[in-house]
């Protein structure tokens, strides 16, 4: 039982720190082409180290669709023997459903509806031209070879030549996207498919700076008949969507982490320089407790945070999904209180534009609804706790 | 980073777990519910203390030539973990284990050292804390309790109050003036007393729960040999210092076990009354399960820091802060998880116990306004508020 970080964890986490300090300014984006220089994309890295470098994009604010690559795209990609080297992103939430990733995982599990007379139909979808070129360990076999005619709840459909048509809602950094994944149904049921990003029609929400953080802009994407490839059959698709959702879910804990280290760095350091009445700020208990509950909140938000990217890979299923969703409380809660704290100990300027503090602050409400509330999480939570 | 155990790990927990199915005395209050002192069947606790020093599990992170077992503290960790799964009572000795017998590790003579360490691990003497005074609690530096020297003793005299289980205690850590020509934290001096001196007297203090948990020691010209000083006279407050640090250190993982438990018998609570269906009960039982294992995994992370730098990180600095609150927080959802019942049972009593009891936690062991002041100064590196 060792939770220390390797030498090479550590090496990782600070050579990012680094790369990131001289990110001047919240909207400044860098040149994808340096993620991947950076071998921040590379297969080899678990989602400790992952969780690592999340924390630091989550320190800088950090506008880039690194975290949608590799979180939310990067296992379909991975499962079908793909390089994760464009960003890319993944597409399960539907106007007509699912709306969550929990619910996406759900549908993907249900048992196909099968149609009797569409039984023994399968050369009807063996046409699908992308079949072919995955590994039959992903290949289009479907579950026990029985087609369905009713799509299980994803609103987005296959079509019989392998096209997809669907509405998809609040997709993360689908503007930056050049791969998209698509939680579509098939004949088999919900399968991952891959798209070219051009090919869809991208709609931001909350355009003309409305966005809650507009550095995680999330859209809405039309899908009219857009030719798509096999990724991950029917029969592995619940098992790739659920570890998407840890991965992801991990991901964010230790982002929010990040942000809520960084903003009580920055409280912790106006407050012990302003002075008013002729000392620190700090010296005030009514200023200095808040900020100490703060580092009580982040540490164990950390420990959390940790702990839950190493069960993704360590301890998949059951534990995982638990210690992502404790994570997620406490990190969301963590990022959300430090921010607020940090403004209100910034004073008046905590409440201009000028004053960066509301680009984390942002962040953290971004990270605080993401694919359901805090509550929902908690609820969630109870459901493990109680029900079983 | 690896969060299983190791081989020798696993080894040892299960050991212990087959040791705790066989070892644990069942103790139980009324109606099924668990006893509401954590001393309420003292011979039960002393029996079981026997048999945990007999197996070899007293004292494990002691080093071997005290008569210890000299495991890292992650043994410790694993300990504390199967005895709150087991509902195991505690060592009687808990002051003394994780406390005293550390600090005469750290700054004892070998005398003392002999003497006293294998008496503790063994539970045939029983230490209690004298530091709190009436006029020096968060000040500790304050204390008025005067070692006058004479010839090779010390005279003791002075008052201290609020010594938990010093009724049971037969020996007493106490911090005293040696020095009266010195101030606050200078003068100041740590010593062994024995509570059977002449000259004592304990008088339990009666607190909110009803009970008798602490009690005040009166020191009236009490003779104390000169060797009892720990570490050098007018050398206590570093002493004293090394004694707090093990009781908000690794005591936390101590405290998170206890946190454990009470969850655990917070979810059998909810059910039993029925109230598991509840979705305001729901996210506030969701909640104070992140709020434990916020605790456990930074305790071990605390840990990991530990066994590479030799002290214990910063984050452990909030162990006992946020346990404190999370124990309150628990024990007062129990409270009101009991209000719809029309026939209580031995847990209405146990919980309403354990929500008052629970009321201490933000004031023992330091509280939590002055644990803050010390996470804003040493760690946050923000002005000295007082
Ligand atoms: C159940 C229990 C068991 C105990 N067991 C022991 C024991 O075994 N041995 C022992 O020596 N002592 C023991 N104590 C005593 C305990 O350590 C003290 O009660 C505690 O340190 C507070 O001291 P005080 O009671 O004198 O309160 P005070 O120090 O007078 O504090 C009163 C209030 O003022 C606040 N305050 C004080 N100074 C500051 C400051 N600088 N900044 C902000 N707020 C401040 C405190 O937080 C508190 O809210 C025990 C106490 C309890 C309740």
């Amino acid at each position: 039982m060792d939770f220390a970080l390797t030498g090479e964890q550590e090496a990782l986490r600070d050579t990012a720190a680094k790369y990131l300090a001289d990110d001047r300014g919240a909207g400044d984006g860098r040149p994808w082409t340096e993620v991947d220089d950076l071998g921040w994309l590379d297969a080899e890295l678990g989602t400790v180290e992952l969780a690592l470098l999340a924390e630091q994009l989550g320190w800088a604010r950090s506008p880039s669709p690194w975290w949608a690559t590799v979180g939310l795209a990067g296992p379909a990609l991975r499962a079908a023997g793909r390089p994760v080297a464009a960003p890319a992103t993944l597409a399960w939430a539907w106007e007509n459903g699912p709306d969550t990733l929990a619910e996406a995982v759900a549908a993907a599990r249900r048992p196909t509806v099968t149609d009797p007379a569409a039984t023994g139909a399968r050369s009807s979808t063996g046409t699908d031209s992308a079949a072919a070129a995955v590994p039959s360990s992903t290949g289009d076999v479907g579950r026990g070879g029985t087609p369905s005619t009713h799509t299980p709840g994803v609103g987005c459909a296959v079509a019989a030549d392998g096209t997809l048509t669907g509405r998809a809602i609040r997709v993360p950094h689908a503007v930056d996207a050049v791969d998209l994944v698509v939680a579509a149904s098939g004949p088999y049921g919900v399968e991952l498919r891959l798209v070219d990003a051009s090919a869809v029609r991208v709609t931001p929400a909350g355009a003309g700076g409305q966005a809650l953080d507009p550095s995680r802009p999330v859209s809405t994407v039309e899908l009219t008949g857009v030719p798509s490839t096999l990724l991950v059959a029917a029969d592995a698709a619940a098992d790739v969507l659920a570890l998407t959702r840890r991965r992801a879910g991990a991901l964010l804990a230790a982002e929010a982490v990040g942000v809520a280290a960084r903003a009580l760095a920055r409280a912790g350091g106006y407050a012990a320089t302003r002075t008013q009445f002729g000392a620190p700020i700090g010296a005030n208990q009514a200023v200095a407790h808040p900020l100490a509950e703060c580092y009580g909140q982040v540490e164990t938000a950390r420990s959390l945070a940790y702990r839950a990217a190493w069960t993704v890979d360590a301890e998949p299923g059951r534990v995982a999904d638990q210690a992502v969703l404790t994570a997620s409380v406490a990190a969301r809660e963590a990022a959300l209180s430090a921010c607020e704290a940090a403004i209100q100990t910034y004073g008046g300027s905590g409440f201009t534009w000028e004053q960066p503090l509301h680009h984390w602050y942002r962040r953290a409400w971004w990270l605080a609804t993401f694919d359901g509330t805090v509550a929902d999480v908690r609820a969630e939570l109870a459901g493990l706790l109680l029900d079983d | 980073m690896d969060l299983r155990d190791s081989a020798e790990e696993a080894e040892f927990r299960a050991g212990l777990r087959a040791w705790l199915a066989g070892a644990v005395p069942v103790t139980t209050g009324p109606d099924g519910a668990p006893p509401q002192g954590r001393w309420g069947d003292i011979e039960a606790v002393r029996s079981y203390t026997r048999a945990l020093h007999d197996a070899g599990y007293a004292g494990l992170t002691w080093p071997a030539e005290h008569g210890g077992r000299g495991l890292s503290p992650a043994y410790q960790a694993i300990y504390l973990e199967e005895t709150a799964r087991a509902e195991a009572t505690e060592h009687i000795g808990v002051i003394g284990l994780g406390m005293v017998g550390p600090t005469i590790i750290a700054c004892g003579s070998p005398e003392q050292r002999a003497w006293y360490l294998p008496r503790i691990l063994t539970g045939e003497i029983i230490f209690c804390q004298g530091f709190s005074e009436p006029e020096a609690g968060s000040d500790l530096s304050a204390v008025r309790t005067v070692a006058r020297r004479d010839g090779d003793e010390l005279v003791v005299t002075g008052r201290k109050v609020w010594s938990s289980y010093a009724h049971l205690a037969d020996h007493c850590l106490l911090l005293a003036r040696t020095d009266p020509g010195q101030r606050r934290h200078r003068g100041l001096s740590c010593l062994l007393v024995d509570l059977r001196s002449a000259g004592v007297t304990v008088r339990p203090i009666r607190q909110m729960t009803g009970e008798a948990e602490f009690a005040e020691i009166e020191f009236d010209e009490v003779r104390v040999p000169l060797d009892a000083v720990v570490g050098a006279v007018d050398d206590g407050w570093r002493v004293a210092m090394t004694t707090l640090a093990h009781e908000r250190g690794t005591f936390g993982f101590t405290l998170t076990a206890r946190l454990d438990v009470a969850f655990r018998r917070l979810v059998a609570t909810a059910k039993a009354r029925g109230r598991d269906t509840d979705p305001l009960v729901r996210d506030q039982i969701a909640a104070r399960y992140v709020e434990l294992e916020g605790l456990r995994w930074t305790n071990r992370r605390g840990l990991a820091a530990l066994a590479r730098t030799g002290v214990p990180g910063p984050e452990t600095s909030v162990i006992k802060l946020r346990w404190s609150q999370a124990h309150q927080r628990l024990t007062s959802l129990a409270v009101q998880l009991l209000g719809g019942d029309a026939e209580p049972d031995g847990w209405d009593p146990y919980w309403r116990h354990q929500m008052l009891r629970s009321r201490a936690n933000t004031i023992e062991g330091g509280t939590s306004e002055v644990l803050r002041n010390l996470v804003a100064e040493r760690v946050l590196g923000l002005p000295r508020s007082y």
